[in-house]
């Protein structure tokens, strides 16, 4: 019961929190200790120690696109939410499918016969001064 | 990471496998004879904002090219193996080097740094033509 309490008043304040545009924490537990330490996802910065997740950022909303995009950068995810929401169990299981079938593509194009990512770059390109100039020379910062 | 990033990029490495082949249409003129090769570097990265960020890097790769009186015209395919991290990669930064002799030294320069009269940490003899087409890096997503 006290706990209901807790949570309805958290809401509340979250809510109100929310209106005045204010920033809110996110927290993700993973399965998993992380793959990376930090990593931007959902739109906000993420910053992952061991297995767990934190980051902040406005609207307090979570989305199945948002973890799913974090879990694909540092490992399935158990438990997402923010101040004010958190993804049902049914989201999760959608955000961790989400995300292992962008790892599952991953891993079957490492394991075949190297059929690598390709793709072709705008120019480069760099014209200097006649030929014939002094010398290059370099000077480091001490 | 940003410090790890540019030693990545500035250290030309032996890649024997890939995971991602970067095709870079090169062309540069009148660069000073003290440079007979010059490199295009290229780091992919997980995350689309990784060229700026960092955030998602995957791995580097390096491939050189010789110049012939100070020019080159030609594409490039950089090879890239995923060493820092799981695929796949959804965008990329290549950065031009002009490798050269100073004083019995060989030494890289990034020629983004030619331009950069704010780049005091070195100061190189190779100047860019007035108003010529100058693209140093490029950057985009797979």
């Amino acid at each position: 019961m006290h706990r209901l309490v807790v949570v309805a008043l958290l809401a509340s304040v979250a809510g109100l929190a929310q209106a005045q545009g204010k920033t809110f924490s996110y927290e993700a537990e993973l399965a998993q200790a992380a793959r990376r330490a930090a990593t931007t996802a959902g739109g906000v910065a993420w910053t992952c120690t061991d297995t767990r997740c934190t980051a902040s950022g406005r609207g307090g909303n979570v989305s199945v696109k948002g973890c799913s995009e974090l879990a694909r950068a540092v490992g399935p995810i158990a438990r997402y939410r923010s101040e004010i929401k958190a993804l049902s169990a049914a989201d999760l299981g959608e955000c961790n499918r989400i995300a292992q079938g962008a790892g599952g593509a991953a891993a079957k194009a490492a394991k075949g016969p190297a059929k690598p990512q390709r793709a072709t770059t705008p120019e480069i390109a760099f014209t200097g001064v006649a030929p014939g100039g002094a010398a290059a020379t370099v000077e480091r910062k001490p | 990471m940003r410090v790890a990033l540019l030693i990545a990029l500035a250290l030309p490495t032996t890649v024997l496998a890939q995971d991602a082949l970067l095709e870079v249409p090169v062309r540069v003129a009148n660069v000073s004879a003290a440079a007979s090769v010059g490199s295009v570097t290229c780091a992919v990265f997980a995350d689309p904002s990784g060229p700026t960020s960092s955030v998602g890097y995957l791995g580097s790769g390096s491939r050189w090219f010789a110049l012939a009186n100070g020019a080159f015209a030609g594409r490039i395919t950089v090879p890239v193996k995923f060493d820092a991290g799981p695929g796949p990669a959804r965008a990329y930064r290549c950065v031009l080097y002009f490798i050269f002799k100073d004083e019995g030294r060989t030494l890289t320069l990034a020629a983004g740094r030619l331009a950069d009269p704010a780049a005091v940490e070195y100061r190189a003899a190779f100047k860019a033509a007035t108003g010529a087409r100058l693209v140093y890096e490029v950057t985009g997503m797979f």
